[in-house]
């Protein structure tokens, strides 16, 4: 038989940006955000600006099931986060 | 020249009763923060407006049943917004001196309406009626927005004569100039606008300098500053709509590039620059739906407008097909227009760059410069949108 003379495929060189980056989050009510742990510190989510869910590649065994927040921390600063709906831990991106 | 004052007292908290009005008869405190300290920014009637500036906490001890809530600016901005641009239907000659507080040159806007009566009550009518406009019309800005505090809610007051004597009671903290000034006014025992026209206006300025000159005229109702029409945007806007209801993402995708095509060819979109987009819709059974898209930097790429717009589309959970697309764009009247260089200078230092890396290469045995790459701009998952490859790849 013949050897497979060809590489594997992969990505190569690409990098995805916008990785998301585990966080711990402390909920509320109906699962909503209400203090995010940042850089050994709790910040309180003074407001939820926005949320939104997404929902894509139901095909694929790591299906993409997410809930996001755009949110305001108490020290004035945006923060996006989701829950994965799958594995109920929260992400910052 | 006649220059009419819209003066909006406490325009935070009425624009909130706007939206909550059970704040109506509510003691209310309005508050911001700013580098982790919190100070009101606006009081409800018949709280002291002495209030304003104070930091929330002491705020809190004069008045500990009041209601908190914490400023919304972007939703204040909005309601002035929706002022101007009733004020704009009469008159391009307006300018917003700060929220709640509008000047409109009324030039030539005598002819147009008849009466002193009709105009005042055109401009008293572009705002809602549960903000209990003052307008004061004088003969200049200064003038005008100290005769609009002391009319009446929902009425206009004229002082066309005599401005001098009608402002000398006026208090000193009115005066558009530092606080500092403020103080040392006080502290010469200057506490009304007529003590400062009392003083010779070489006084003033051999104390004060050239804001000595502006606090000479002020304070006798002399202001000749004109009133700066705001740049308003133009609405301009496209509407589609299918035989067929749709729920192909890239016919609906092919249809809001067709609405682009539409509004970017026009002559009097072309070159202007693009403040906001509204994408509305509605589906089948009668749904309406908007997503909105605001631009902070001029865009002239259609394929750009188009990612974003497809971006906030596909965050909507549309319970069925869309019958109809229409889409709106907010011009704003300014060209805009992107330099380009005159020179081939680029040229070099694409070449420069290159041999750059080659050195890299040899010393580091790696190129370290990426280009950053739009893989798919549309995709809904934030990670897949942009990558980064090696350059040379």
């Amino acid at each position: 038989m013949l050897k497979d003379s060809r590489k594997t495929m992969g990505h190569g060189d690409l990098r995805f940006l916008k990785n998301p980056v585990p966080l711990q989050i402390e909920t509320g009510n109906y699962q909503l955000p209400l203090n995010v742990l940042s850089r050994g510190r709790w910040w309180g989510i003074e407001a939820i600006l926005d949320q939104w869910h997404v929902e894509d590649e139901w095909w694929k065994p790591d299906s993409i099931d997410r809930m996001y927040y755009e949110c305001v921390l108490n020290n004035g600063k945006y923060i996006v986060l989701y829950m994965d709906c799958i594995s109920n831990a929260w992400y910052k991106q | 020249m006649h220059i009419a004052c819209i003066y909006i007292q406490n325009f935070y908290f009425k624009s909130e009763i706007i939206r909550r009005p059970s704040l109506q008869n509510e003691s209310v405190l309005i508050y911001q923060k700013d580098r982790g300290h919190r100070y009101v920014v606006d009081v409800s009637e018949g709280l002291s407006p002495a209030m304003i500036g104070a930091s929330l906490d002491s705020a809190i001890e004069h008045y500990p049943y009041a209601i908190l809530c914490n400023a919304d600016f972007a939703y204040y901005q909005e309601e002035s917004r929706k002022i101007l641009v009733r004020i704009h239907t009469k008159t391009d000659y307006f300018q917003q001196a700060k929220l709640g507080s509008i000047y409109v040159d009324l030039q030539g806007l005598n002819k147009t309406f008849q009466s002193e009566a009709t105009l005042t009550t055109s401009l008293l009518n572009s705002v809602p009626d549960r903000m209990a406009p003052q307008i004061g019309i004088s003969t200049g800005k200064f003038p005008a927005f100290l005769i609009a505090h002391i009319a009446d809610p929902g009425h206009a007051r004229f002082v066309l004569e005599d401005v001098e004597k009608a402002i000398a009671p006026f208090s000193i903290t009115l005066l558009p100039v530092a606080e500092n000034i403020k103080n040392q006014l006080r502290s010469f025992g200057l506490k009304t606008l007529g003590d400062i026209a009392a003083i010779s206006e070489a006084g003033l300025q051999s104390q004060f300098g050239k804001i000595g000159t502006a606090i000479a005229h002020l304070s006798r109702g002399i202001d000749t500053s004109p009133v700066i029409p705001e740049k308003m945007p133009v609405p301009v806007d496209a509407r589609l709509a299918f035989g067929i209801p749709v729920a192909n993402i890239e016919i609906i995708a092919w249809a809001v590039n067709k609405l682009l095509s539409m509004i970017l060819i026009r002559a009097d979109v072309q070159g202007k620059n693009i403040e906001k987009m509204t994408l509305s819709g509605i589906c089948l059974g009668g749904y309406q739906w908007h997503q909105k898209v605001v631009f902070k930097a001029p865009i002239n790429r259609q394929q750009d407008f188009l990612g974003y717009l497809l971006v906030k589309f596909k965050m909507l959970k549309l319970p069925n097909a869309v019958e109809e697309l229409s889409l709106n764009v907010d011009v704003m009247g300014a060209d805009y227009a992107i330099q380009k260089t005159l020179f081939a200078v680029q040229d070099d230092s694409i070449a420069n760059l290159h041999k750059s890396i080659r050195k890299i290469k040899i010393t580091q045995g790696k190129n370290p410069i990426h280009l950053i790459k739009g893989v798919d701009l549309c995709s809904r998952i934030p990670e897949r949108r942009w990558a980064m490859v090696t350059y040379d790849s």
